[in-house]
């Protein structure tokens, strides 16, 4: 019988109010729901040698309806967290199952722990319900899966002093020749608004991050999140699509670093697709990893971290919003959760559109957009507006979209992968 | 190298994902993929599956008469549980549950529709041997959809459950086992085997087809590497040929994996027909046919009974229908599936959602045997008009409503192209010309792989080209069994189904499915997804938008204004809600009772920001257009609207001559394109007929157009008489918000500015509608004084809102009096009873145009003579004796027992005497013009001095006798009355009396009544013997008093039908012409008299019918 523990703490969680992002009720006025600081649970699975395939899930299960419309606890979110090797593995499988493996293989992550279970990428998902699904295949006694989940609870403004938000958390098992899955296994996590609470730090998260093998830059490191998969596998398909050679990429660097990170593993355990790129340009913004190189000195990217594979080139984002002056076309660009800069003001606006219509004017040029796919993807991060540019590369800068090269259509996934190019070249 | 020759597919596909991945919605850039689907459901699709249900479960329980089998207890109680739904209610009683009994089955259409005789292949023949039709009539369906209801009330709705279902399908498996293992006889051993073969080679084509997906990905790779291979490499070690060679090798190898498969797939039809082959036999044979019923059933639906169970209980609730499911399962044959809508339904965004899924689905398998072609039907049929060369006629069969049609069609395989590919390019500007051109110059026909995708049938402006069009979709279904989709409004969807079946003569499918949405998705989950799909935080919009959805309940009807109303929402340019504010509240007419009256200011708010935002926004999507050119087109509109609601003109060419030629306002033709063109908020169809994204926007938009335009304002008070039309007929709440909106959002300021200044022109229905609108009870003027010039009033106690609203009214009220152009207005807001000095200040200020009192007050009968000397009276009636006995008989004839003067008996009595001594002294030769009613002749009876003043005047009124009846006057002679006939006519004087509750000392002998006031007499014997409206015949004696007299209750068309009817043996109401009196009028029992000028009329249809017969 699998078993499902929550390492760090607790089944009542004291979380505080977040800076923003809470909710107003009729006419604006007034608030009628707050917003809990973002919390992390760290839960683990074991006793899973005897199950073919766990499911895990996490839901904060409210629900506005005509009875109670005003259910806005039915806005919180969660997300799951995990480390997967980077690279999709094809697992060996037996002749009979040959099929079955062809047809997941794409899907199909090892994990950042071993070989004894993979992660299958299009289940797994973020919102209102979490879900993460395992395949295991040699588990032994000892076989765990960790996880973090990163929690948002809303809570209702009422009479009560400490309102409370429940999240419910269930593992289904599904044992070795069997077809359904076995009873669930359930838990629940009961977060409490309270004052003058602590929330994690950012090097509490770094320090997260770090144990899952995230900010590593060759083959041994992980991803953490869905994002960063889909980031890659997406590169690695447009540029194996490509027809050309000496390729120039570039990498917009305003999101976390673990996604650049994860981004080069790929492309470098990759050779075939690493020597079809002359040059990767990484624009930054300037101290965008200060707070990393604090707490891990010593694992700073530079020029060296792609083993002379291709060239990496640094062009710094300024802080005057104009486009910098070494922005030059390229192959590909890659925007990876740039919204939150990109729409932070005016000048960070115009900043962006005139960098991409830059990088852009090229024939056969692609930019390569990775947002998320809806807000309840959003966890870590809040974003008031719009969480993507839609309307920015249609409507101004004329661009045209194309179904992304990895063929990502599952539906309710945590994020969107859009590929965009320009109508008419200068 | 070679290329894929199936890459031109997939750069198509890529391209065209490409265009439907963005739309607008609201005006706003949507990722369409990420909008609500909308569901599609269809009431054939409904009682098919349902009638399946039965099916299902007869096949399930006549297993149970095979003597070696026995089923399930379990499965029997469920099957039985569902079964005796079918045959519930009257069919229940009936104990003789068998075979004869089905014919009152409602389903019994659907039974022949689905089971066409394939063995035949020709449609039943019932027992007279006529054939019977597969379509199901509008009745037939009624009343299946009927039984369904009534089933899923009875209980079955509570026995379509997943796990019931499941239940069943688990008893179903079992019994199917069973059955294969009890089978001995050869001929069921063979076929077992057969279903075994069938079983291998569905696995063999299973495992075939991963093989072919395996041999083709390995195909794709060894390309790509050989693309990636360095160029100079290639040439330097003369590779190339090598790998050449070995492409071509491992194409060969798919092409016959491919082969593999197709020889499989054939394999596999034939067994299939074999086994329905044998099948057949074996129910007259072998097989027992309770056990083959079932099998055939169960093995040629992949050996399940529901498929998905979740789809399956959703399509007997519903009637939903998988749009992708169910054009799919149309792949062989070909067919058409029409999906139709209200404007605002979200037609257009459906079949782009279906293209884009398909799409997403044929490149997520690399696969590309599906081509979807999308085009608007109004470009396909300009393109079929440009290009395709030949002519034909078609002649409708209806015999009676036969028609012509002319049009053009395709005559060689590049015309059809030629028009497919200008249709895509016209339809999606962004598709890429080459891309599209090497998908056509490929080997493979596209037409044989088409999806074809049409949006918006009913643009197409002619019926002629609609036609065509249809023409050209049955090509295509019959020459490469294509698919077809098409968006269709309500309006044009029987049209579309009948050309289809007059041009297909009922051969392919044709499912007509409607789409379909919930208030619970309007509230809760559209606006979530559309924020999501706009690209933003959806939290607060989606929390805002079910919040304020009951506000704005009525008018958010469907998606193209839940669009609306979030794109509102994320501007805040919504109303603002203030919860303080009464008015926000929904409102419903006092007088009203239809519920869809009911508005509320929030309601009208919104509209008049979807008529400024929507416009401008769909206008602005379509072309560039100046801020200038979207004003002139919002007047359009608004003048448009109003006349639609004025004249109830519904044709746009119509409206906008008359807009013309009465506010010299004419478009320009890019302004009619416009108008024609989809404005978001109004429709025009092919036929110009405007439909409106809701009823009430025509209302909103003519109130903007009084409110904007002051000439309109005036050209409707001179037209009509008010601002809301003659009589009031324009008024309604919608309109009055939207004219006074800003009154009620700021109750705060100076109140009822604006309706303040709308009081005057409302004419007086409107104005009391207005005032019941506000709470009709409670509150009126007290202590009116005039001084100095202006009026002072106090308003008595009532509600803070009725007391602001008679404040507005009575502070405009005066204001038209001071300026000499008074409104008439409530009595009862002037108090129950106006006197003293204020009634005569009204007395003397009032005109006389429509008679007194009639400019200042709406019930000026209820208004009295002020207790004022005779000569002060006299003299304001210009000493017109007329005129005064008018005022006084309309009163009297109204109210007989009231007081018709301030002043009492006194002041009556003087002014009776004076009246009769002025009419006494007239000359003989004075004729009355006014000609009082049978209600004031009445009311006379209520005193000696009314009956002789009445008397009088009647003595000096000749028209009272032209009592016209179909042209002929009606007349007799008092004194000719003989004796009997006046006791006979005697109750009518009595139930005058008692209908005035007059004083019984007034009651007169007949005689003497007669010999009094003889002109009173005959005018009451006189409305005796006519037939009115106004003559209640049960009440008074009068149609006893008809009766008594040999009168018919109702007088014959003809003289002659008189006399055959009349007779001594017919019942009382007949008339019995030998009793009749000489002195009755002929017109009294025979319609116009001897010169009936309707005779003729009433005579011809007699001698049609006779020669009929």
């Amino acid at each position: 019988m699998p078993r499902l523990t929550i390492l760090d703490g607790d089944y009542l969680r004291p979380v505080s109010r977040a800076e923003n992002g809470h909710l107003k009720g009729l006419n604006k006025k007034f608030e009628s729901a707050t917003r809990g600081n973002h919390h992390w649970v760290i839960i683990s699975i074991d006793q899973i040698n005897d199950c073919r395939k766990i499911e895990f899930e996490a839901e904060f299960r409210y629900k506005a309806s005509e009875d109670s419309p005003n259910e806005q606890r039915q806005y919180s979110r969660v997300g799951i967290w995990t480390s997967v090797q980077d690279s999709p593995k094809m697992v060996s499988h037996a002749t009979s199952k040959q099929m079955l493996s062809i047809a997941t293989s794409k899907n199909d992550y090892a994990t950042g722990t071993g070989d004894d279970y993979t992660v299958v990428l299009d289940s797994w998902r973020y919102g209102k319900k979490s879900e993460i699904k395992f395949n295991i295949e040699n588990c032994n006694d000892e076989t765990r899966i960790n996880l973090a989940l990163c929690a948002i609870p809303y809570f209702e403004k009422g009479k009560e002093k400490n309102p409370k938000c429940e999240l419910h958390l269930s593992l289904h098992p599904t044992k070795e020749g069997s077809v359904q899955s076995g009873i669930p296994i359930e838990e629940k996590i009961t977060f409490q608004l309270h004052d003058n609470i602590r929330s994690s730090t950012i090097d509490d998260e770094l320090k997260l991050l770090e144990e899952f093998g995230a900010f590593s830059l060759d083959g041994n490191g992980n991803s953490v999140h869905p994002k960063q998969l889909y980031t890659s596998r997406e590169v690695v398909s447009q540029i194996e699509r490509s027809e050309n050679t000496n390729l120039n990429l570039a990498y917009i660097g305003t999101d976390t670093t673990e996604n650049l990170r994860s981004l080069l593993r790929t492309i470098k355990e990759n050779k075939s697709v690493a020597k079809k790129i002359d040059t990767l340009y990484l624009y930054y913004l300037e101290g965008w990893d200060t707070a990393l190189l604090d707490k891990f000195p010593g694992i700073g990217i530079d020029e060296s971290v792609t083993s002379n594979l291709f060239n990496l080139k640094f062009i710094q984002i300024p802080d005057d919003g104009s486009v910098p002056v070494d922005a030059k076309p390229v192959d590909f660009t890659i925007a990876t959760y740039v919204t939150p800069w990109a729409m932070s003001d005016d000048k960070n606006r115009t900043q962006y559109s005139g960098l991409i219509n830059t990088l852009l004017n090229k024939e056969y040029a692609k930019l390569i957009c990775v947002d998320p796919e809806s807000s309840s993807k959003i966890i870590r991060s809040y974003y008031q507006g719009d969480y993507n540019l839609d309307t920015m590369y249609m409507d101004e800068l004329n661009l045209k979209p194309e179904p992304n090269a990895s063929r990502l259509h599952a539906k309710n996934m945590v994020v969107e992968c859009t590929v965009w190019k320009r109508k008419v070249i200068d | 190298m070679t290329g894929n020759p199936l890459q031109p597919i997939t750069d198509y596909l890529v391209d065209l994902q490409g265009c439907l991945m963005f739309g607008r919605c609201a005006g706003k850039t949507t990722r369409l993929s990420k909008l609500h689907q909308n569901r599609l459901i269809s009431d054939d699709h409904r009682l098919f599956t349902l009638d399946k249900l039965e099916t299902i479960c007869i096949a399930i329980r006549d297993t149970n008469f095979d003597p070696n089998l026995k089923i399930d207890a379990e499965l029997g109680k469920q099957i039985g549980a569902i079964l005796e739904l079918y045959w519930s209610g009257e069919e229940m009683e009936n104990d003789e549950r068998d075979w004869h009994e089905r014919e009152v089955n409602p389903l019994w259409p659907y039974w022949y529709a689905r089971y066409f005789d394939e063995e035949k292949k020709q449609f039943h023949i019932d027992e007279d041997g006529d054939t019977i039709p597969p379509s199901i009539s509008a009745d037939e369906r009624k009343a299946a959809l009927e039984f369904c209801e009534k089933m899923l009330a009875d209980g079955l709705e509570g026995l379509l459950t997943v796990e019931n279902l499941q239940s069943i399908e688990d008893g179903a498996r079992k019994l199917y086992d069973n059955i294969m293992l009890t089978i001995s006889h050869q001929d069921a051993k063979a076929e077992y085997d057969l279903i075994q073969a069938k079983q291998n080679t569905e696995e063999s084509i299973s495992l075939r087809e991963a093989i072919v997906r395996e041999k083709r990905a390995e195909l794709e790779e060894f390309r790509h590497a050989m693309q990636n291979f360095p160029k100079r490499d290639l040439l330097r070690n003369n590779l190339l040929n090598e790998f050449e060679k070995e492409e071509r090798f491992r194409h060969k190898i798919l092409e016959n994996e491919i082969g593999d498969l197709r020889f499989l797939r054939d394999t596999l039809s034939k067994l299939d027909s074999k086994m329905e082959k044998m099948l057949m036999e074996a129910k007259n044979t072998n097989i027992p046919a309770s056990l083959s019923r079932f099998l055939a059933f169960y093995t040629s639906n992949n050996q399940a009974l529901f498929g998905d169970i979740q789809t399956f209980i959703q399509s007997i609730k519903l009637g939903e229908v998988l749009l992708s499911n169910h054009i799919h399962e149309l792949r062989d044959t070909g067919g058409l599936v029409s999906i139709i809508g209200d404007p605002g339904f979200g037609k257009t965004i459906q079949l782009r959602q279906f293209t884009y899924k398909i799409i997403a689905e044929q490149l997520g398998e690399d696969s590309t045997n599906i081509i979807p072609i999308y085009v608007k039907a109004k470009t396909l049929s300009k393109n079929i008009q440009a290009i395709a060369t030949s002519q034909y006629g078609l002649l409708t069969d209806d015999s009676e409503n036969s028609k012509e049609y002319h049009g053009i069609s395709t005559s060689s395989k590049e015309e059809a192209v030629e028009i497919v590919i200008n249709s895509m390019l016209q339809t999606e500007p962004e598709l890429d010309l080459h891309i599209v051109r090497n998908l056509f110059g490929m080997q493979r026909n596209v037409f044989d792989n088409m999806y074809l995708i049409i949006d918006a049938y009913d643009e197409i402006l002619s019926e002629e080209r609609r036609m065509e069009i249809i023409s050209f979709i049955d090509d295509n279904i019959e020459r490469h069994h294509c698919p077809v989709v098409i968006t269709c409004r309500k309006s044009h969807s029987e049209e579309l189904t009948n050309f289809f079946n007059e041009v297909n003569g009922e051969i392919s499918t044709h499912n007509c499915l409607d789409i379909h949405f919930t208030p619970h998705e309007l509230r809760f989950e559209m606006p979530t997804k559309l924020a999501n799909a706009w690209g933003m935080n959806s939290d607060q919009l989606s929390l805002s938008a079910a919040n304020l959805y009951q506000e704005y309940e009525t008018v958010l009807t469907h998606p193209l204004f839940v669009g609306f109303f979030c794109m509102l929402l994320s501007h805040d340019a919504l109303h603002p809600s203030d919860s303080n504010n009464p008015y926000l509240k929904q409102s419903k007419s006092n007088e009203e009772d239809d519920s869809d009256s009911t508005v509320s200011l929030q309601h009208v708010a919104f509209l008049k920001r979807v008529i400024e935002f929507g416009l401008e926004i769909n206008v602005k999507e379509r072309q560039s257009i100046s801020e200038d050119e979207i004003a002139r087109i919002r007047k359009l509109f608004c003048y448009i609207a109003a006349t639609y609601i004025t004249t109830g003109l519904s044709n746009l060419e119509n409206i906008l001559k008359y807009v013309a030629k009465y506010h010299d306002i004419s478009p320009s033709a890019r302004e009619k394109q416009i108008l024609n063109d989809n404005l978001g908020v109004m429709f025009v169809n092919s036929e110009k007929d405007i439909d409106w994204t809701h009823k009430t926007l025509p209302e909103v938009a003519t109130g903007l157009l009084i409110l904007e335009e002051p000439e309109y304002k005036d050209y409707l008070v001179s037209e009509f008489g008010s601002i809301f039309g003659v009589d009031g007929n324009l008024w309604s709440e919608c309109l009055l918000i939207t004219l006074i909106q800003e009154d009620l959002e700021d109750s705060t300021s100076q109140p009822f500015v604006v309706l303040s200044g709308l009081f005057d022109s409302m004419g007086n229905k409107s104005l009391v509608r207005t005032l019941n609108m506000f709470g009709g009870n409670g509150g009126h003027l007290r202590d009116i004084r005039y001084e100095d010039g202006s009026y002072t009033f106090k308003v008595t106690n009532t509600t803070v809102f009725r007391k602001t609203i008679i404040e507005a009214l009575a502070n405009s009220y005066f204001s038209a009096l001071l300026r000499g152009n008074p409104f008439p207005i409530p009595n009862s807001i002037l108090g129950k009873r106006i006197s003293g000095a204020f009634a005569l200040h009204l007395f003397n200020r009032s005109n006389m145009t429509n008679g007194l009192y009639s400019d200042v007050v709406t019930e000026p009968l209820k208004m009295r003579l002020p207790n004022v000397d005779m000569d002060t009276i006299f003299q304001r009636f210009e000493n017109d004796i007329e005129k005064v006995c008018t005022f006084y008989w309309e009163r009297r004839g109204m109210y007989p027992l009231s007081k018709v003067c301030e002043g009492g008996r006194q002041q009556e009595k003087s002014l009776l005497e004076r009246l009769t001594n002025e009419i006494q002294a007239l000359p003989s030769s004075f004729e009355f013009s006014f000609v009082p009613s049978y209600e004031m002749i009445c009311s006379s009876f209520t005193s000696k001095r009314r009956l002789e003043l009445m008397e009088e005047i009647l003595s000096r009124c000749t028209a009272k006798y032209e009592f016209s009846i179909w042209g002929s006057k009606m007349d007799f002679e008092i004194d000719g009355i003989d004796n009997k006939s006046l006791q006979k006519l005697s109750p009518l004087f009595e139930s005058v009396r008692k209908r005035i509750n007059g004083p019984k000392e007034n009651h007169l002998e007949i005689k003497n009544m007669v010999n009094l006031f003889p002109n009173i007499s005959r005018s009451i014997i006189l409305n005796a013997l006519v037939i009115s409206i106004r003559n209640n015949w049960k009440e008074g004696n009068s149609l006893n008093v008809r009766y008594a007299l040999g009168l018919p209750e109702t007088p014959y068309h003809t003289l002659k039908e008189a006399l055959n009817q009349m007779q001594d043996d017919g019942d009382e109401t007949t008339g019995n012409f030998e009793i009749l009196p000489s002195w009755i009028p002929i017109e009294a029992y025979v319609m116009g008299g001897r010169n009936n000028p309707l005779r003729k009329v009433f005579q011809k249809p007699q001698a049609k019918l006779f020669f009929e017969k």
